[in-house]
């Protein structure tokens, strides 16, 4: 009669860890979710390059240089549209990178500019 | 008469090494940058301008307060013992400057904590007025203390020791050394230099920068050695 409430009370002591364990993957899996969507969200917030919005600072860039807006249009949309391109490739695109793309890719049409973009945070 | 020549050539050479250093060329090429892609050539010169100004006025108000101070505290210059504790920050500050002014690499990074650096980019990218600019010039002046302040203060004590009429004329000789620099580049983008030119320039030449302002540093410490400190005794 001990040995078989012996059992029993092993069964459901068996069954509580059981429970706890699953409990615990359950808070884990959670907490993974959590952090996977966040991850997600950023790499969303990051992949977003407008083109229109490269053009705008080509031509800001271009600008500053002194670079007729004219002549610089000429190559900009083009240099934004591959840009633009490149980056909606990828899931995760930090601002350096686009940067030294554009300077990549605008090094065809104008040193200066691609100077600019390639030094672009490295001036202090 | 000597004394005179060795507080004259003090603050001459403290006004040269301040113009060495390079924050507030790089925070002028930011602000040029931002504003020649936005404005018309006049309102940039204006807020250039006013970054001058704004650097000029803290340089030259850093200068009179320190002198004012160490007047108040020594009755006069400071003695011998703590000149001595300036030599050796003297010659641990141009040790920095050798190893860790700039950031290694070819850029023309500072040692600026990067969060400052991003603070000064972006200001100087926001700059619209001439107020702003002013405050821009004062801000690049003022992080660079770290260097700079051992710098005023041994101006301030060597201008101490000039006479009276000649005192405020060499706060003004410091403040025009210190700024001489910005004022060179904002000629230079008047005569036809782009940033382009001028950053190109700053990366070529930045080791020998490195040097010219460590070894100003150490020629500092040695000339405060020699005639303020091993002289008075």
């Amino acid at each position: 009669m001990f040995v078989s409430k012996a059992k029993a009370l092993k069964n459901k002591a068996k069954a509580i860890q059981k429970k706890a364990q699953t409990e615990r993957k359950i808070a884990q899996a959670t907490k993974d979710l959590a952090k996977a969507e966040k991850i997600k969200a950023r790499a969303i917030r990051n992949i977003a390059v407008s083109e229109s919005e490269l053009v705008k600072d080509i031509l800001r860039e271009a600008k500053s240089l002194g670079i007729e807006q004219d002549e610089a249009k000429i190559y900009v949309k083009i240099v934004a549209r591959k840009v633009s391109d490149w980056a909606n490739e990828r899931t995760e695109v930090t601002r350096r990178d686009i940067d030294g793309q554009i300077s990549k890719d605008i090094s065809k049409y104008n040193a200066d500019l691609a100077f600019i973009y390639k030094n672009r945070g490295k001036i202090i | 008469m000597i004394m005179i020549r060795s507080d004259l050539f003090i603050v001459l050479l403290t006004g040269f090494v301040h113009a060495t250093l390079q924050l507030g060329i790089g925070a002028l090429l930011l602000l040029y940058h931002a504003s020649l892609g936005k404005h018309v050539k006049r309102k940039t010169r204006e807020l250039v301008t006013n970054y001058i100004f704004g650097n000029a006025f803290l340089t030259a108000l850093a200068v009179s307060a320190a002198s004012f101070i160490i007047f108040v505290i020594f009755q006069g210059q400071m003695n011998p013992a703590i000149l001595t504790i300036v030599v050796g920050i003297l010659v641990a500050l141009a040790i920095s400057v050798w190893a860790f002014y700039y950031k290694w690499g070819k850029s023309t990074e500072l040692w600026l904590p990067k969060s400052v650096a991003n603070f000064i980019n972006k200001r100087a990218e926001l700059t619209e007025s001439n107020t702003e600019s002013f405050a821009l010039g004062m801000l690049a002046c003022f992080a660079e203390a770290p260097f700079t302040m051992i710098l005023v203060i041994v101006a301030a004590n060597s201008i101490l020791a000039l006479p009276t009429g000649l005192q405020i004329l060499m706060v003004a000789i410091y403040t025009l050394l210190s700024v001489l620099p910005i004022i060179i580049m904002r000629v230079a983008v008047r005569k036809g230099q782009t940033i382009v030119d001028i950053q190109k320039w700053r990366l070529k030449n930045k080791n020998f920068l490195r040097v010219i302002s460590g070894l100003g540093f150490f020629v500092l410490a040695i000339f405060v050695l020699a005639f303020k400190v091993i002289g008075a005794v």
